[in-house]
């Protein structure tokens, strides 16, 4: 993984691909690759689909070795949903892929004059990019079909479907996983639509022929995995709950505590929750049987298996298991308590790309627009059909919560710098707040998730029961977070890393074994602070001020049932966020 | 308390394995009757015989009134209140709603505080619901003791799997009397409130 390839989709002539070493970005992965290279190399100003623009797919520090839950993948770019930078992350084959063939990143740059259609087939003899116009318009589903058919079943896909092709800013970008379908995607702020702009529709990797990448010391290495592997199964969250229920698992919770966002943000509650939760997708999901029915990982080398394979009433298979937000989104978010209609609409997302968590909001908004009715899935499977096919009012849709809202005069849009919010109501969970007001990505409930501040040593001596100390936990949160971003560890670490130093320390002692360097829990939090910070940096010579950094208004305005709630972190705590 | 004053009576022998198929009912919530007006540790351990090193290593996160609790020594379970309790929970969402957990700042607005109202020992009927890891752990428990609740939901619940109850349940008494699955289901529509308890069969 010592080498960045480059094609230049606008080339004279057509595509023109180059093999770099890493130069500047050696030591550098996932998140922290993918921003750097945005940040140094994308005009801040430039039109997200335009040819200044760049799509940067990066594996992570870890991804490609035997290192257990070191499977996801990066994908940044200026995002045509923000305005602003862009990483958007997946799991799936992807990262352990991309990284056995030997590359760091993937940069897709210019943008073709000729309208074609591009595929990218990459394997251990180097690179072909080809015109095939055939692919305009397929599903996922169908275009991954049709790899197979071309190249066999050893390979993995990473692609976009029809919202991408159309540009759309809800468009994602989809990876397969070890079955070889598209269900992990690279959703939020619209990285499909650029990869859309570049004209190509899917790149095939094979990786037959390479080999695990080898640590600097394989005894330490080895050691340090066993290490983080027994961390992880003895916890009550990576061992137990997870595998178990999934994502899912906090339907319930979330929504007792009346933070679970219903209707397009207008209750804290969701009384048919029940129906939807975690465990009740279980007991479905084991009734009916199946491969992986309830607990499946979503790339090799996964050990949690928080995932699972979604069957029909019929036994066919349908979608991997909806996650929790995509459950959220277009379940209680929408008013739908039918497992099956969600699984369905999660399906069409990702077979025509598109991001779970925009399109629900987008639709929670459209139903308050009075374009279909709260609680009917059969219209909310309808719009999300629009959208595939690119209608007008489908091309409205597909560009989100925010543009929606404005096309039809809804006040109550859930966004923050364009993008909408996850399944955690801000006035519930005011920390959350505070991470969506100020992420430099936009409303991203995993820009603050890793909880292993305190481990970091990052955390302050400020009060966490005053609005400064919100703010400060919050911080640290993003700044962890980043750090594992760039690593191409699952965030699902985070828990088990919160509760056991000795894991958190197995885990820098891989990264240490692997490269042959001495880093210690304050270089982690560092490397998580030059992240943002360049992020961050991107983010203002783009005109973004502090002003962005903000919540909707109605969050302050609207008390949230049932506990009557407002958002009430103050403006001038937010601004501190980043100043550490 | 509002519910029927003599609800019927429903005892299924089955197998424990199907305590799973019920967490929907757990995940709405399931009406008990017990002494209330003592505090929340009190009410678990006691009143719903929870061994006290479940309740501090596995039971990590608990509701009152849709309110996270982070003391279970000062929260006071009254007449009409709601419980939730859940195992350890993913994410950041988990760690923030974990009881005394060092992210509990950030939700706050809806943590739990005394008002300070007077309880008094009453008998009283308080909702409990279990989330994850907890139907499966102390569903039993719960069942064995007998839980209220509507008819049509728990004929709801078993229609739904009822391939598994018809193979797993052994006996059934329906106020008293002895009755098949199918006909269990078609009173359970029109019964109104009923006591189910859960025996477990024998093997």
């Amino acid at each position: 993984m010592d080498k960045v390839l480059r094609i230049n989709m606008g080339a004279d002539g057509g595509p023109e691909v180059k093999t770099e070493p890493l130069g500047d970005y050696a030591g550098m992965g996932g998140r922290g690759l993918t921003s750097t290279l945005v940040a140094r190399e994308v005009p801040p100003l430039c039109h997200p689909l335009g040819e200044d623009n760049k799509l940067v797919i990066a594996p992570g520090l870890l991804s490609g070795t035997t290192a257990a839950m070191s499977g996801r993948i990066s994908v940044g770019c200026k995002s045509p949903l923000t305005g602003g930078i862009k990483e958007a992350n997946a799991g799936g084959q992807g990262s352990q892929v991309l990284a056995r063939l030997g590359y760091a990143a993937i940069v897709l740059e210019g943008k073709p004059t000729d309208g074609s259609l591009y595929k990218i087939f990459i394997n251990k003899d180097g690179v072909q990019v080809s015109s095939d116009n055939s692919l305009k318009m397929l599903g996922n589903y169908d275009l991954v079909e049709k790899m197979k058919q071309a190249h066999g079943d050893k390979i993995t896909c990473i692609s976009i479907g029809p919202a991408g092709e159309m540009k759309m800013a809800a468009a994602s970008v989809a990876f397969t996983d070890m079955e070889l379908r598209p269900t992990r995607h690279a959703g939020r702020g619209g990285v499909g639509a650029v990869m859309g702009a570049k004209g190509v529709k899917v790149i095939v990797l094979d990786d037959t022929g390479m080999s695990i990448r080898p640590p600097k010391d394989p005894d330490k290495f080895k050691e340090a995995n066993q290490k983080w592997v027994a961390g992880l199964r003895k916890h009550p969250v990576t061992g137990e709950g997870l595998p178990t229920y999934g994502t899912n698992v906090l339907t319930n919770v979330i929504n007792e505590a009346g933070g679970y966002p219903t209707k397009n943000f207008m209750w804290g509650r969701f009384d048919n929750c029940a129906k939807i939760s975690g465990e009740a997708q279980a007991e479905i999901e084991n009734q009916r049987g199946g491969k992986g029915s309830a607990t499946h990982g979503c790339h090799r080398g996964c050990i949690i298996r928080c995932s699972g394979t979604y069957y029909n009433k019929d036994g066919q298979y349908l979608t991997k298991q909806p996650e929790y937000e995509t459950i959220w989104a277009h379940g209680g978010n929408c008013g739908i308590d039918d497992l099956d209609a969600i699984a369905m609409l999660d399906r069409l997302d990702d077979d025509f790309g598109l991001d779970t968590i925009e399109m629900g909001a987008t639709i929670g908004v459209a139903m308050e627009a009075g374009v279909a009715a709260f609680g009917d899935a059969e219209a909310a499977t309808n719009l999300v059909k629009e959208v595939g096919k690119g209608t007008p009012l489908g091309r409205i849709l597909g560009n989100g919560a925010e543009v929606t809202g404005k096309v039809f005069g809804v006040e109550r849009i859930p966004t923050v710098k364009g993008q909408a919010m996850p399944a955690y109501d801000p006035r519930g969970v005011q920390g959350i707040g505070v991470t969506y007001a100020t992420s430099t990505m936009g409303a991203d409930h995993t820009a603050g998730y890793a909880v292993a501040t305190n481990i970091l040593g990052v955390g302050g001596t400020v009060d966490p029961l005053t609005p400064e100390g919100q703010v400060e936990l919050s911080r640290n949160l993003q700044i962890a977070t980043a750090a594992v971003d760039a690593t191409g560890m699952c965030l699902f670490i985070a828990f088990a890393v919160l509760d056991q130093p000795d894991t958190f320390q197995a885990l820098i002692d891989m990264i240490n074994a692997f490269y042959g360097l001495n880093l210690n829990a304050d270089d982690v939090a560092e490397l998580g602070k030059k992240i943002l910070s360049v992020e961050r940096d991107f983010n203002q010579r783009a005109g973004f001020t502090a002003k962005h950094d903000r919540l909707p208004a109605f969050f302050q305005k609207e008390q949230l049932p049932p506990h009557n709630v407002t958002f009430q972190v103050k403006d001038e705590d937010l601004d501190q966020v980043f100043n550490w | 308390m509002n519910e029927q004053a003599n609800p019927v009576s429903v005892v299924l022998e089955l197998d424990e394995g199907l305590v799973s198929r019920f967490a929907r009912l757990f995940s709405k919530g399931v009406d008990i009757t017990a002494r209330t007006g003592c505090s929340l540790k009190s009410f678990i351990c006691e009143q719903l015989g929870v061994h006290e090193d479940y309740l501090a290593q596995r039971i990590q996160t608990i509701f009152l009134n849709g309110k996270a609790v982070d003391d279970d020594q000062t929260a006071t379970v009254t007449d009409g209140a709601t419980m939730a309790l859940s195992a350890a929970m993913p994410g950041l969402a988990g760690a923030v709603f974990r009881r005394g957990g060092y992210y509990a700042a950030l939700r706050r607005s809806v943590t739990y505080s005394d008002q300070g109202s007077a309880a008094y020992p009453l008998d009283g009927k308080v909702t409990v619901k279990l989330f994850n890891l907890t139907v499966t752990e102390l569903g039993p428990v719960l069942l064995k003791g007998g839980i209220r609740l509507a008819g049509r939901d728990l004929e709801e619940q078993l229609a739904e799997f009822a391939d598994d109850f018809r193979k797993g349940v052994r006996n059934i008494t329906f106020g008293g009397a002895s009755i098949d699955f199918d006909t269990l289901l078609a009173k359970l529509k029109t019964a109104g409130e009923v006591e189910l308890r859960i025996r477990p069969a024998a093997s």
